[in-house]
Protein backbone atom coordinates (compact mmCIF):
# COMPACT_ATOMS: atom_id res chain seq x y z
CA UNK A 1 0.00 0.00 0.00
CA UNK A 2 1.48 3.27 -0.82
CA UNK A 3 1.76 6.40 1.63
CA UNK A 4 -1.13 7.53 -0.46
CA UNK A 5 -3.49 4.39 1.06
CA UNK A 6 -4.34 3.18 -1.96
CA UNK A 7 -3.64 -0.44 -2.29
CA UNK A 8 -1.52 -2.59 -4.46
CA UNK A 9 -3.20 -5.23 -6.60
CA UNK A 10 -4.43 -8.97 -5.44
CA UNK A 11 -2.79 -11.93 -6.52
CA UNK A 12 -4.41 -13.66 -8.92
CA UNK A 13 -4.01 -16.79 -11.10
CA UNK A 14 -2.15 -19.93 -10.10
CA UNK A 15 1.63 -19.85 -8.96
CA UNK A 16 1.92 -23.62 -10.52
CA UNK A 17 0.37 -22.66 -13.81
CA UNK A 18 0.57 -19.01 -14.26
CA UNK A 19 -0.51 -17.97 -17.21
CA UNK A 20 -2.92 -15.11 -16.96
CA UNK A 21 -2.67 -11.93 -18.49
CA UNK A 22 -1.71 -9.07 -15.81
CA UNK A 23 -3.61 -5.83 -15.45
CA UNK A 24 -3.48 -2.31 -16.76
CA UNK A 25 -3.30 0.15 -13.93
CA UNK A 26 -6.08 1.49 -12.29
CA UNK A 27 -7.21 4.62 -14.00
CA UNK A 28 -8.09 7.92 -12.44
CA UNK A 29 -9.60 11.33 -14.18
CA UNK A 30 -6.70 12.09 -16.41
CA UNK A 31 -4.36 9.66 -15.88
CA UNK A 32 -3.72 6.85 -17.53
CA UNK A 33 -2.33 3.50 -15.50
CA UNK A 34 0.77 1.51 -17.03
CA UNK A 35 0.27 -1.20 -18.72
CA UNK A 36 0.42 -4.74 -17.26
CA UNK A 37 3.07 -7.75 -18.04
CA UNK A 38 2.21 -10.39 -20.84
CA UNK A 39 1.63 -13.98 -20.21
CA UNK A 40 3.43 -16.98 -21.99
CA UNK A 41 4.22 -20.51 -21.44
CA UNK A 42 7.94 -21.76 -22.43
CA UNK A 43 8.68 -25.14 -22.58
CA UNK A 44 12.15 -26.40 -23.14
CA UNK A 45 12.60 -30.01 -23.46
CA UNK A 46 16.54 -29.88 -23.37
CA UNK A 47 18.68 -27.43 -22.41
CA UNK A 48 17.87 -23.59 -21.75
CA UNK A 49 20.93 -21.43 -21.66
CA UNK A 50 19.78 -18.48 -20.59
CA UNK A 51 22.44 -15.36 -20.02
CA UNK A 52 19.53 -12.86 -21.45
CA UNK A 53 16.33 -12.20 -20.26
CA UNK A 54 13.23 -13.60 -20.06
CA UNK A 55 10.29 -10.79 -18.95
CA UNK A 56 6.72 -9.83 -17.78
CA UNK A 57 6.92 -6.94 -16.21
CA UNK A 58 4.22 -4.35 -15.96
CA UNK A 59 4.61 -1.08 -17.73
CA UNK A 60 5.67 2.76 -16.01
CA UNK A 61 2.36 4.73 -16.67
CA UNK A 62 2.87 7.40 -19.72
CA UNK A 63 1.50 10.31 -17.51
CA UNK A 64 2.05 11.57 -14.45
CA UNK A 65 -0.36 10.41 -11.67
CA UNK A 66 -0.90 7.06 -13.48
CA UNK A 67 -0.37 3.75 -11.57
CA UNK A 68 1.93 0.64 -12.61
CA UNK A 69 1.02 -2.15 -14.14
CA UNK A 70 0.76 -5.87 -12.75
CA UNK A 71 3.44 -7.71 -13.27
CA UNK A 72 2.37 -10.80 -15.89
CA UNK A 73 3.31 -14.33 -15.94
CA UNK A 74 6.00 -16.68 -17.14
CA UNK A 75 5.34 -20.59 -16.99
CA UNK A 76 8.52 -21.84 -17.16
CA UNK A 77 9.66 -25.90 -17.52
CA UNK A 78 13.14 -26.54 -18.89
CA UNK A 79 15.10 -30.06 -18.85
CA UNK A 80 18.52 -28.14 -18.46
CA UNK A 81 18.58 -24.83 -16.67
CA UNK A 82 21.71 -22.86 -17.00
CA UNK A 83 23.07 -19.35 -17.54
CA UNK A 84 23.52 -16.02 -15.26
CA UNK A 85 20.10 -13.79 -16.78
CA UNK A 86 17.37 -12.75 -15.75
CA UNK A 87 13.93 -13.80 -15.46
CA UNK A 88 11.40 -11.75 -14.28
CA UNK A 89 7.86 -10.64 -13.78
CA UNK A 90 7.46 -7.66 -11.34
CA UNK A 91 4.75 -5.41 -11.01
CA UNK A 92 6.50 -1.16 -12.16
CA UNK A 93 6.50 1.07 -9.22
CA UNK A 94 4.16 3.95 -9.08
CA UNK A 95 6.23 7.18 -9.39
CA UNK A 96 5.60 10.69 -8.61
CA UNK A 97 2.11 12.01 -7.70
CA UNK A 98 0.65 7.75 -8.80
CA UNK A 99 -1.93 7.34 -5.99
CA UNK A 100 -1.90 3.09 -6.78
CA UNK A 101 0.47 0.83 -8.16
CA UNK A 102 -1.06 -2.68 -9.44
CA UNK A 103 1.92 -5.22 -8.34
CA UNK A 104 1.08 -8.87 -8.03
CA UNK A 105 2.07 -11.26 -10.47
CA UNK A 106 2.47 -15.06 -11.02
CA UNK A 107 5.48 -16.93 -11.96
CA UNK A 108 6.74 -20.59 -12.20
CA UNK A 109 9.68 -22.32 -13.02
CA UNK A 110 10.14 -25.66 -13.11
CA UNK A 111 13.32 -27.74 -13.91
CA UNK A 112 14.64 -31.35 -13.85
CA UNK A 113 18.87 -29.84 -13.70
CA UNK A 114 19.15 -26.08 -12.01
CA UNK A 115 22.51 -24.66 -13.15
CA UNK A 116 21.62 -21.28 -13.10
CA UNK A 117 22.82 -18.73 -11.53
CA UNK A 118 21.12 -15.94 -12.74
CA UNK A 119 18.22 -14.02 -11.26
CA UNK A 120 14.64 -14.71 -10.57
CA UNK A 121 11.78 -11.60 -9.87
CA UNK A 122 8.64 -11.61 -9.12
CA UNK A 123 7.68 -8.54 -7.05
CA UNK A 124 5.06 -5.92 -6.75
CA UNK A 125 6.20 -2.07 -7.62
CA UNK A 126 6.26 0.39 -4.75
CA UNK A 127 3.44 3.08 -3.94
CA UNK A 128 3.38 6.40 -4.42
CA UNK A 129 5.28 8.31 -2.04
CA UNK A 130 4.16 12.05 -1.20
CA UNK A 131 7.28 13.91 0.40
CA UNK A 132 5.67 17.35 1.13
CA UNK A 133 7.54 19.36 -1.02
CA UNK A 134 9.46 16.89 -2.67
CA UNK A 135 8.10 14.07 -4.27
CA UNK A 136 10.87 10.88 -5.68
CA UNK A 137 10.53 7.21 -6.68
CA UNK A 138 11.05 5.48 -4.19
CA UNK A 139 13.78 2.64 -4.77
CA UNK A 140 12.84 -1.48 -3.83
CA UNK A 141 13.11 -2.00 -0.31
CA UNK A 142 15.70 -5.13 1.27
CA UNK A 143 11.99 -7.04 1.43
CA UNK A 144 11.52 -6.69 -2.27
CA UNK A 145 14.79 -7.60 -3.39
CA UNK A 146 14.22 -10.43 -1.49
CA UNK A 147 11.71 -12.13 -3.19
CA UNK A 148 14.18 -12.63 -6.07
CA UNK A 149 15.90 -15.42 -5.99
CA UNK A 150 19.41 -16.20 -7.07
CA UNK A 151 19.05 -20.24 -7.00
CA UNK A 152 15.58 -21.86 -7.62
CA UNK A 153 15.08 -24.85 -6.05
CA UNK A 154 15.28 -28.18 -8.06
CA UNK A 155 12.15 -29.04 -8.63
CA UNK A 156 10.93 -32.25 -10.42
CA UNK A 157 9.03 -31.39 -13.93
CA UNK A 158 5.51 -32.52 -14.09
CA UNK A 159 2.94 -33.09 -16.67
CA UNK A 160 0.67 -29.90 -16.19
CA UNK A 161 -2.78 -30.79 -15.10
CA UNK B 1 10.15 -11.97 -34.29
CA UNK B 2 6.22 -11.84 -33.58
CA UNK B 3 4.94 -15.00 -32.37
CA UNK B 4 1.15 -15.51 -33.81
CA UNK B 5 -1.10 -14.73 -31.13
CA UNK B 6 -2.95 -17.45 -28.97
CA UNK B 7 -1.05 -20.30 -30.60
CA UNK B 8 1.81 -22.75 -29.76
CA UNK B 9 4.77 -22.06 -31.59
CA UNK B 10 7.15 -24.93 -31.43
CA UNK B 11 11.35 -24.61 -32.73
CA UNK B 12 13.72 -27.50 -32.92
CA UNK B 13 15.93 -25.29 -31.34
CA UNK B 14 15.95 -22.01 -30.66
CA UNK B 15 18.79 -18.94 -30.20
CA UNK B 16 18.08 -15.44 -29.68
CA UNK B 17 21.09 -13.59 -30.05
CA UNK B 18 22.17 -10.44 -28.72
CA UNK B 19 20.15 -7.04 -28.91
CA UNK B 20 17.49 -9.88 -30.88
CA UNK B 21 14.18 -10.03 -29.12
CA UNK B 22 11.32 -12.73 -29.26
CA UNK B 23 7.93 -11.35 -28.52
CA UNK B 24 4.02 -11.30 -28.78
CA UNK B 25 0.85 -9.47 -29.84
CA UNK B 26 -0.71 -7.80 -26.75
CA UNK B 27 -3.48 -9.10 -24.93
CA UNK B 28 -2.59 -12.59 -26.56
CA UNK B 29 -1.22 -15.81 -24.08
CA UNK B 30 0.67 -18.04 -26.46
CA UNK B 31 2.97 -21.25 -25.67
CA UNK B 32 6.33 -21.68 -26.89
CA UNK B 33 7.67 -25.37 -27.26
CA UNK B 34 11.44 -26.14 -27.84
CA UNK B 35 13.95 -28.67 -27.81
CA UNK B 36 16.85 -26.75 -26.35
CA UNK B 37 17.16 -22.72 -25.96
CA UNK B 38 19.99 -20.53 -26.10
CA UNK B 39 19.35 -16.92 -25.23
CA UNK B 40 22.51 -14.64 -25.52
CA UNK B 41 23.10 -11.63 -23.35
CA UNK B 42 21.40 -8.41 -24.21
CA UNK B 43 18.75 -10.75 -26.01
CA UNK B 44 15.46 -12.17 -24.65
CA UNK B 45 11.77 -13.20 -24.65
CA UNK B 46 9.91 -9.92 -23.64
CA UNK B 47 6.45 -10.01 -22.73
CA UNK B 48 6.66 -6.62 -20.84
CA UNK B 49 3.56 -4.50 -21.06
CA UNK B 50 1.48 -6.12 -23.38
CA UNK B 51 -1.72 -6.74 -21.23
CA UNK B 52 -4.21 -4.39 -20.29
CA UNK B 53 -7.15 -6.77 -19.12
CA UNK B 54 -6.27 -8.73 -15.94
CA UNK B 55 -6.28 -9.00 -12.78
CA UNK B 56 -4.46 -7.57 -10.43
CA UNK B 57 -5.09 -4.04 -10.96
CA UNK B 58 -4.10 -1.85 -7.71
CA UNK B 59 -6.54 0.57 -5.70
CA UNK B 60 -6.87 4.33 -6.47
CA UNK B 61 -6.07 6.54 -4.14
CA UNK B 62 -8.99 9.85 -3.33
CA UNK B 63 -6.09 11.54 -2.99
CA UNK B 64 -5.01 12.81 -6.51
CA UNK B 65 -8.78 13.15 -7.20
CA UNK B 66 -9.28 15.81 -4.05
CA UNK B 67 -6.09 17.94 -5.73
CA UNK B 68 -7.78 17.75 -8.78
CA UNK B 69 -10.88 18.85 -7.68
CA UNK B 70 -9.43 21.51 -5.29
CA UNK B 71 -7.51 22.76 -8.40
CA UNK B 72 -10.68 23.32 -10.36
CA UNK B 73 -12.27 24.76 -7.77
CA UNK B 74 -9.05 27.19 -6.92
CA UNK B 75 -9.52 27.97 -10.80
CA UNK B 76 -13.46 28.81 -10.55
CA UNK B 77 -13.18 30.76 -7.59
CA UNK B 78 -10.37 33.00 -9.05
CA UNK B 79 -12.26 33.48 -12.48
CA UNK B 80 -15.41 34.74 -10.78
Amino acid sequence: MSVANAPGGSSYGSILQPLILAAQAAVLPFNTGGAGGGAMKVTVTGKLQLDGRISANGGDSPYEGGGGGSGGSIWLIAGTLSGGGIISARGAPAITLKEEVAAVDESQFITQQNNFGGTMCAYGGAGAVYGGAEQFIPTPTASRLESCWSIMAVRSARTPR
Amino acid sequence: MPVKPGSAVIFPDLTVSSNSWLTIASNQVSQLIVSNATIQAAGGIALDALASTGPGTGGASIIRLMVILAAVAVTVVTAE
